[in-house]
C-alpha cells in the first residue's frame, strides 16, 4: 500500500485512517531526522490516545473490511458444507478458536513503511493477519517438540532443511501432515495433507521497546513495532485432505494424524506463543474452543454430546436455489428474491410512479409545441434527477444481483458435478459426496487437547 | 496403543514454571505513549533477564547470558540462537489503576525551598499477573539458577518500570528450586552481579495506608531522604545513585509502602555499581555509601509512618566468603 501512495502526489489520506496516514506521512522523508520527526508527530496523532506532549494511553487501530464474510477472505467462517462439500472420506476440518493474551508481532516485508516493524498486512485490504505460512511453520515446530526424534534435533543433519527431512522420514505422521520439501536437494518432494489458512485480525497497535545501555543504565533509542494488538480472538482453519484410496487413507490413520497435531499445537502454543519474539512473550494465547468437521467419521453421533450436529452434504449456496423437490428453481424467477428493504424500497416505488407521471406529461408537452417548451425542459431535468436518484437507490441492487447469479452458476455446477449416481461396486472410490459431515465441538481453555484427545479414541 | 502416547509436554521437556503473581505496589512496563494501560512482555523480561545474569555473574558463569537468553546474529558471533526459555505473560487478571495517583502526581514543598516538578504516575495496574517460564534448550545448572534468581527477586526486589519511583513489587507462591552449589569460580570481573548487591527492608507496625497515593508518597519521602544524605555536593556520586535524566539510571530502588505480614513495610535495594564500565570516580567508594545507606535507613526521615524497625540489611559485600549460603538465605531455599 505505502508503495502506491508514495508514487501517487495526489493522494489525499482519509482522516484517521492510520495506513493511509502513516504512508503519506512517509511520503515526505528524505532523511533519517525527517523519518523520527515523522514518526513521532505519528505516534502522538494516530498511535496515542489524547496525547498531551507524546504521553497517553495507546489507541488501538480497528481495521473495517466488508471483505471478512463468508466469501471472502477468511475461509473460516465458510460453513462445513462449503469447506468440506466433495472431499475425500475421512477429510476433516479444525477451527481452533484462541484469545491474544499479548501482541502479536508478524513482520511485514514493506521497505517503505513509515515505522522499521510493520505488522503483516493484506496488501489490497491491509487487514492484519499471520500467514498460512507462519501457522505451517509455528505448528511443525510444536510437533516437533511434542513428538522429537529419538535422537536430539541438531544431531539429526548438518541444517535445518535436513534435519526436517530425515524427521518427517522417520515419522510417517508428520510426513503426511507437513510432506516433504526438496529445498533443492534433487529428491522426490511429498505434499503435505494439511492445509493451512491465514488467521485474521482487525486492530493494530503500536508497541516501544527500548534496549538497555550497559554504561549507562538507561534506555537508549526507542524502537517502534507495529502488533496485532491483544484481547483479540483468532480463528485458525486448518484442512486435512485425505487422498481417501491410496495407501494410508483409512480412518485410524487420519485421526491418528490429526489427534498428533492437535495434541502438539494445543500443549505448545499456549507455552510458546505465535509470531515473532514469542519466547520474549508476544503472541501468548489462550485456547477457547476447538470444532472439528468431518466427513463420515465413525462414532461422531453419539460421543460428541449436545454440542455435535449434523448437516447435509449439499452446500448452502447450493440448498438456496433448490425447490421442495431439490430442483434448482428457473434463472427467471431470481429477479423476484431481490427487492430494496424498507424506505429505500418505498422512495423508489415513488419514484418509479413519479418517473411514469413525467413521462406521460413529457409526450403531451412534445404534441403542444414550441410555446411549452420551458415547461418541457423542467420536466425533462425532473426526469433526469430521478433517474439519477434511482441509479444511486439500485447500484448496490446490481451488485447483489450479480453475487446471486454468480451463485446460481455456482449451484448448478456443483449440482451437474454430484447429481446422486447409484453406489459403484468399489468402495474405494475416492470422492463420495453422499457422506454425512458432521461437528464435534469442545470449549474452554483445554478444548484443544480435549479434542486431540476425542479424535484419538 | 494411542496416537498421544508419546506426546511430550513442556514440563515432560525439562520443565516448566507457572508463578501466579500479585501486584504488592502497582505494575508498570511503560508503553508507546509512557502510559502503563497495558502489561508490555519486553519490560518484564528485561529485568529478569538483568537479575539473572547478576547472579551468573557472581558465580563465574560467563555463559548463562548467551545459553539462556541467546544473542543475535552478529559478524563476531557465529553461534547466535533465539532464547532457550520461553515467557508466557497473561495480564487478564490485571486491572488498570487511573490514575495511579490523585491527579497523577504527587509532590510536597521542599525543605530547602527548590521548587520540584513531582513524581509522575499516570496508569498502573494491580491484580494477579500470570508469569510462566518453559524451559527449551538450556542445562539443568542454568534451569536452577534462573530460578534461584527469580525467587530472590521476588523475595527481595522489584519488575518492571519506574522501580527506583515505588512500583513494582510482586508476590507469588516461589517455585521449587535446588540450593546453590558453594561456588567453583570468582565473579565474573567488571560486570554488575549479585557479590555488589544489597537488600533492605523497612518495617513498619502499622497497617499500609488505603491509598496508592498514600503508599507512594511514603516511598517517595524515603527516597528523598535517602538522596538527600549525599548532598551537599557529591552531584556525581549522587545521581550515579539514585539516576538523573540524559546521565545515569537509577542503581538504588525504593518501592511503596506494601502489606508485609500484620503492618507493612518498604524494600530498598540495588547493585553497586550498576553499570559496565564502573566510572572512576566511584572506585572505592561502594563501602562508605554503603555505610551511609544502612545509617540512613535506622534513623528514617521526617514525615513518615511512625514505628519503623531497624531495617533488615543484606549486602552482598559481607557475604563474600559464605555467598552460596546467603544466596540460599536470600532465595528462601536454607532458613
Amino acid at each position: 500500500m505505502s508503495f502506491e501512495i508514495l508514487a501517487d502526489s495526489n493522494f489525499t489520506p482519509r482522516p484517521n485512517d492510520w495506513l493511509q496516514q502513516g504512508a503519506h506521512l512517509r511520503r515526505t522523508v528524505r532523511q533519517n531526522a525527517d523519518l523520527t520527526a515523522q514518526r513521532t508527530a505519528f505516534l502522538s496523532q494516530y498511535a496515542i490516545t489524547n496525547a498531551h506532549g507524546g504521553r497517553g494511553e495507546a489507541h488501538l487501530y480497528p481495521c473495517h473490511s466488508p471483505a471478512l464474510t463468508p466469501t471472502g477472505l477468511n475461509t473460516a467462517t465458510r460453513t462445513m458444507a462449503q469447506a468440506l462439500a466433495g472431499f475425500p472420506r475421512y477429510s476433516a476440518r479444525l477451527l481452533l478458536t484462541f484469545r491474544l493474551l499479548a501482541p502479536l508481532l508478524t513482520k511485514d516485508d514493506d521497505p517503505f513503511y513509515l515505522f522499521d516493524n510493520p505488522a503483516r498486512k493484506d496488501h489490497l485490504l491491509g487487514l492484519p493477519y499471520l500467514s498460512a505460512a507462519s501457522v505451517k511453520g509455528l505448528s511443525a515446530d510444536a510437533y516437533q517438540r511434542a513428538f522429537p526424534n529419538a535422537q536430539p534435533w541438531l544431531d539429526l543433519g548438518e541444517d535445518d532443511p535436513n534435519r526436517t527431512r530425515i524427521f518427517r522420514h522417520a515419522d510417517p505422521h508428520a510426513r503426511r501432515l507437513f510432506g516433504i520439501a526438496d529445498d533443492g536437494a534433487n529428491i522426490e518432494s511429498e505434499k503435505g495433507r494439511l492445509h493451512f489458512a491465514p488467521v485474521w485480525f482487525n486492530k493494530l497497535q503500536l508497541l516501544v521497546m527500548n534496549p538497555g545501555d550497559p554504561t549507562t543504565a538507561m534506555g537508549t533509542q526507542p524502537i517502534q513495532f507495529e502488533a496485532i494488538a491483544p484481547g483479540q480472538a483468532g480463528v485458525l482453519e486448518v484442512v486435512y485432505f485425505n487422498p481417501y484410496g491410496v495407501k494410508d487413507s483409512d480412518e485410524a490413520t487420519v485421526r491418528a494424524d490429526l489427534a498428533r497435531w492437535l495434541a502438539a499445537v494445543a500443549t505448545w502454543w499456549p507455552a510458546l506463543g505465535l509470531g515473532a519474539k514469542r519466547l520474549a512473550g508476544y503472541g501468548a494465547i489462550q485456547p477457547e474452543k476447538a470444532v472439528l468437521h468431518a466427513v463420515g467419521w465413525s462414532g461422531m453421533g453419539t460421543s460428541t454430546g449436545p454440542s455435535e450436529t449434523s448437516t447435509p452434504t449439499i452446500p448452502d449456496y447450493v440448498r438456496e436455489f433448490q425447490n421442495e423437490h431439490g430442483e434448482l428453481v428457473p434463472e427467471s424467477k431470481l429477479e423476484n428474491r431481490l427487492a430494496l428493504p424498507g424506505e429505500s424500497g418505498e422512495r423508489l416505488k415513488t419514484l418509479i410512479e413519479q418517473k411514469e407521471q413525467l413521462q406521460a406529461r413529457k409526450q403531451e408537452l412534445q404534441r403542444m409545441g414550441k410555446e411549452a417548451n420551458r415547461e418541457l425542459n423542467q420536466v425533462r431535468n425532473n426526469i433526469d434527477r430521478i433517474n439519477r436518484e434511482k441509479e444511486q437507490l439500485i447500484k448496490p441492487l446490481e451488485m447483489e444481483k450479480q453475487k446471486l447469479r454468480a451463485r446460481y452458476r455456482s449451484a448448478q455446477t456443483w449440482l451437474k458435478n454430484n447429481t446422486p449416481q447409484p453406489e459403484p461396486a468399489d468402495t474405494t472410490t475416492a470422492v463420495q459426496s453422499q457422506l454425512a459431515l458432521e461437528e464435534c465441538t469442545k470449549t474452554g481453555p483445554e478444548s484443544w487437547l480435549n479434542l486431540a484427545h476425542w479424535i484419538a479414541e | 496403543m494411542s496416537p498421544l502416547a508419546a506426546l511430550r509436554t513442556p514440563a515432560d521437556a525439562g520443565g516448566s514454571v507457572s508463578l501466579n503473581l500479585r501486584t504488592l505496589t502497582p505494575l508498570y512496563t511503560g508503553g508507546v505513549g509512557q502510559y502503563g494501560d497495558q502489561i508490555h512482555p519486553a519490560g518484564l523480561l528485561g529485568g529478569l533477564r538483568r537479575f539473572s545474569c547478576l547472579l551468573a555473574a557472581a558465580v563465574g558463569d560467563a555463559h548463562f547470558e548467551q545459553a539462556v537468553w541467546g544473542a543475535v546474529p552478529a559478524q563476531n558471533n557465529p553461534n547466535h540462537h533465539a532464547k532457550q526459555v520461553g515467557l508466557r505473560v497473561d495480564a487478564s487478571g490485571l486491572q488498570t489503576i487511573r490514575p495511579v495517583a490523585g491527579n497523577g502526581c504527587i509532590n510536597w514543598p521542599r525543605s530547602d525551598g527548590v521548587n520540584r516538578m513531582g513524581w509522575f504516575y499516570n496508569v498502573a495496574q494491580e491484580g494477579q499477573l500470570g508469569l510462566t517460564c518453559t524451559r527449551r534448550g538450556i542445562s539443568h545448572c542454568h534451569w536452577q539458577l534462573l530460578l534461584l534468581a527469580l525467587r530472590i527477586q521476588i523475595n527481595h526486589a522489584t519488575f518492571g518500570a519506574k522501580d527506583q519511583f515505588g512500583l513494582g513489587v510482586l508476590d507469588a507462591a516461589l517455585p521449587p528450586v535446588e540450593p546453590l552449589e558453594p561456588l567453583p569460580g570468582d565473579p565474573l570481573p567488571n560486570l554488575p552481579n549479585l557479590h555488589n548487591a544489597f537488600f533492605a527492608r523497612v518495617e513498619f507496625g502499622c497497617p499500609a495506608p488505603p491509598a496508592w497515593q498514600t503508599r507512594l508518597e511514603q516511598g517517595l519521602r524515603w527516597r528523598e531522604y535517602l538522596r538527600g544524605c549525599f548532598r551537599p555536593g557529591n552531584n556525581n556520586l549522587r545521581h550515579y545513585l539514585f539516576g538523573e535524566l540524559g546521565q545515569y539510571g537509577s542503581a538504588i530502588n525504593i518501592s511503596a509502602v506494601y502489606p508485609h505480614g500484620n503492618g507493612c513495610a518498604l524494600r530498598v535495594w540495588g547493585v553497586l555499581p550498576h553499570t559496565h564500565p564502573v566510572p572512576a570516580w566511584f572506585a572505592g567508594r561502594r563501602a562508605t555509601v554503603m555505610g551511609t545507606l544502612r545509617a540512613a535507613l535506622t534513623s528514617g526521615p521526617a514525615g513518615v509512618l511512625p514505628g519503623a524497625s531497624p531495617p533488615v540489611w543484606q549486602d552482598g559485600a559481607a557475604h563474600q566468603a559464605d555467598f552460596a549460603h546467603w544466596i540460599n538465605q536470600l532465595a528462601g531455599v536454607t532458613a
